[in-house]
């Protein structure tokens, strides 16, 4: 356990960190891509032409063959291009943990808004996000989220006039 | 043009106008002064907040923002030796030295005061080639229109990263995403799995998802960070008038060189600030001062920095080309009040871009008086617990979206967006591009589509028309030349390190 906060009673529980090989994950993110382009392409190509000059799906194609070669060329740069040193031959993801269960956090939230209300959702994500982040002084973690709400409450509703329905 | 900037001038008599410039001024000089955020993330968060304003207040108080997160960008560079945003790192070299002398009040004062000449000198240099620009742009034909759109991408994209070919992916996922939606000329609906997406994908959540929710990530992966140790400030308004008069030729060519590379797409204030350090430095009496404390190195860079604000608004307001990731998403907030930047805009709105104008001029004053009034309390923002910025950020993000179109769907738009920023920025694929395209998307195909019905589907039709050849030609160099560039240095890294055979 390391002390990475700024206040003395602020402790992050779960330090860590994720390195990955940079060479495989851009592989995989590119062969990702590559799969998603080659879906809008074939649906591009299903687009209507025109008579004259480009159709519907004339343009798409074009976008499609940009994103089709830089792929293949990343992909080649990726495999062959040998790194310059030990950092660049790594992505790190620091506090890995924290940040996956960030982003389930915010999914499960926002696909409970309707069911729990945003301005109270609001309050709950702003507590998770904060303890998440490592914050661990009480008073700022159960007076930050209900201001924040009240805040969003006040400009949102009352002074921009939007109704949460 | 003088009437036009006597009606940017009575914007001013609505009292909401000048109070969302001193609210964009301190949302700017706070969001500035955290390192991290920048003014890009900063307006993409206020976007939400200008849904049910004026258009004119709501563009004042961007504009604001923008110019006073630069300015703030440079406080914890001088007192951290940690800059808010890119453009003030050159600042940084002389800010810090000038903080461990004690000197943190003088340092603070030229930044402030230089910022503000900048924003001065080259709100004048945009009122005199943005107006003659819009006038020769209503000149332009489909196919000049489509060159100068794709210009502009091919440049950010090449700038925006050390990769060519990340910076034309980058581009092409910006196009392929713009394309969504019923498309203009047929009403076929094109990659539209779901009703919501007929009106295409939205920008704004799409702008929050990949700026600011990248950034909560970011945010969370950084942690708790430890607490900074603030300088004891004095001499803040000791700085003599003279010292400022001695750098009058300084301030003039900063400003001049600041706007220049801020009107080239892709550039940016952080280029502008070290074009300008490296000239001062090199016209300098006493060069071997900079980087050790030099008030000439300070001016200079923040001088640049602020000019090249006014720079990017010239092709954003006179030709509705964005130079920037901050500017792109500044079009995104006139769109959603339904106005088109562009050469039509000096002649169908021209309070927007002349309240722009005038607005820039006005700021000034203000935002030196709130830069060296509140220099302490600037200080201090740097210290806010980055779990609470990330927790803010998030809500206003999503809240945003929502408030966007009074439904879930942009909230869900968001979030993916966010998701894939933050995978496209572990892998060093540039935003900035995306944002562009997405903006430019539209135009680029209309024009594109307009241009080759009108040769019949001639395409040489592009290569015909001297501007459009011109533009194109300069679109492929900005892409071949800095591949060239990193060739040869890599030819050159490789005989450096062969041995040497007798």
């Amino acid at each position: 356990m390391s002390d990475l906060s700024h206040d003395a009673n602020a402790k992050d529980d779960v330090v860590s960190e994720l390195r990955l090989k940079k060479k495989w994950l851009e592989i995989f993110v590119y062969v990702v891509l590559f799969l998603v382009n080659a879906f809008y392409f074939k649906e591009a190509l299903e687009l209507p032409g025109a008579a004259r000059g480009v159709g519907a799906g004339g343009f798409p194609v074009l976008v499609s063959l940009l994103i089709g070669v830089s792929l293949v060329a990343l992909i080649l740069v990726s495999l062959i291009a040998a790194p310059k040193n030990d950092a660049d031959a790594y992505v790190t993801v620091s506090r890995p943990v924290q940040v996956a269960l960030t982003i389930a956090v915010m999914f499960v939230l926002v696909l409970s808004f309707r069911a729990i209300g945003p301005l109270v959702g609001i309050a709950l994500l702003a507590l998770l996000l904060m303890w998440l982040g490592g914050e661990r002084r009480y008073l700022l973690l159960f007076s930050l989220p209900p201001l924040l709400s009240a805040g969003i409450y006040v400009l949102f509703v009352l002074v921009l006039g939007v109704y949460f329905d | 043009m003088i009437d036009n900037l006597l009606i940017g001038l009575d914007a001013f008599t609505n009292p909401m106008v000048p109070l969302g410039l001193v609210a964009g001024a301190l949302i700017g000089y706070l969001i500035g002064a955290i390192p991290g955020l920048g003014p890009s993330l900063g307006i993409a968060l206020m976007i939400p907040f200008t849904y049910g304003m004026d258009p004119i207040v709501s563009i004042v108080m961007l504009v604001a923002l923008f110019a006073a997160a630069e300015y703030g960008g440079a406080i914890s560079g001088i007192l951290l030796n940690s800059p808010g945003t890119a453009a003030a790192v050159a600042t940084a070299w002389d800010g810090y030295p000038l903080t461990k002398q004690g000197k943190t009040g003088i340092a603070l004062n030229i930044s402030i005061v230089s910022s503000g000449v900048g924003i001065f000198a080259s709100a004048i240099l945009l009122f005199l080639t943005a107006v003659p620009l819009s006038e020769y742009a209503l000149n332009f034909g489909p196919t000049a229109y489509f060159a100068l759109a794709l210009l502009g991408l091919s440049l950010v994209s090449s700038l925006s990263s050390g990769s060519m070919w990340k910076g034309a992916l980058a581009m092409g996922i910006g196009l392929a995403l713009a394309t969504i939606g019923l498309d203009t000329q047929t009403g076929v609906p094109r990659f539209s799995y779901h009703p919501d997406f007929f009106e295409g994908l939205p920008l704004v959540p799409a702008l929050l998802g990949l700026f600011a929710l990248s950034e909560v990530l970011y945010m969370i992966e950084a942690g708790a960070s430890n607490k900074t140790k603030n300088q004891p400030m004095s001499g803040i308004l000791a700085v003599p008038l003279k010292s400022f008069y001695k750098m009058k030729t300084l301030f003039l060519r900063s400003s001049i060189i600041g706007y220049f590379v801020g009107v080239i797409p892709g550039a940016g204030a952080s280029v502008g600030s070290f074009v300008s350090y490296a000239v001062a430095k090199r016209f300098s009496k006493q060069p071997e001062m900079f980087g050790k404390g030099s008030y000439e190195g300070i001016a200079a860079s923040e001088t640049a920095n602020n000019a090249s604000v006014s720079g990017s608004l010239a092709p954003m307001l006179a030709l509705g080309i964005p130079g920037s990731a901050t500017t792109a998403i500044m079009i995104g907030a006139l769109m959603i009040h339904g106005i088109q930047p562009g050469p039509l805009l000096f002649t169908t709105n021209p309070q927007i871009p002349y309240t722009v104008f005038v607005s820039l001029w006005i700021s000034v004053p203000i935002m030196v008086f709130i830069g060296l009034a509140g220099a302490r309390f600037w200080a201090k923002v740097a210290d806010i617990p980055r779990p609470a910025i990330a927790a803010i950020v998030a809500s206003i993000s999503l809240i945003g979206a929502y408030a966007s179109a009074g439904s879930m769907f942009p909230v869900y738009v968001t979030l993916a967006f966010g998701v894939i920023g933050y995978l496209l920025r572990k892998t060093n694929i540039p935003l900035a591009p995306i944002i562009l395209a997405l903006v430019l998307g539209d135009m680029l195909e209309t024009n594109l589509r307009r241009a080759l019905s009108i040769s019949n589907g001639d395409v040489t039709t592009f290569v015909t028309n001297p501007l459009s050849a011109t533009l194109l030609a300069l679109a492929v160099l900005s892409f071949v030349l800095p591949a060239l560039g990193a060739f040869r240095n890599k030819i050159k890294g490789y005989r450096r390190q062969r041995p040497i055979v007798r």
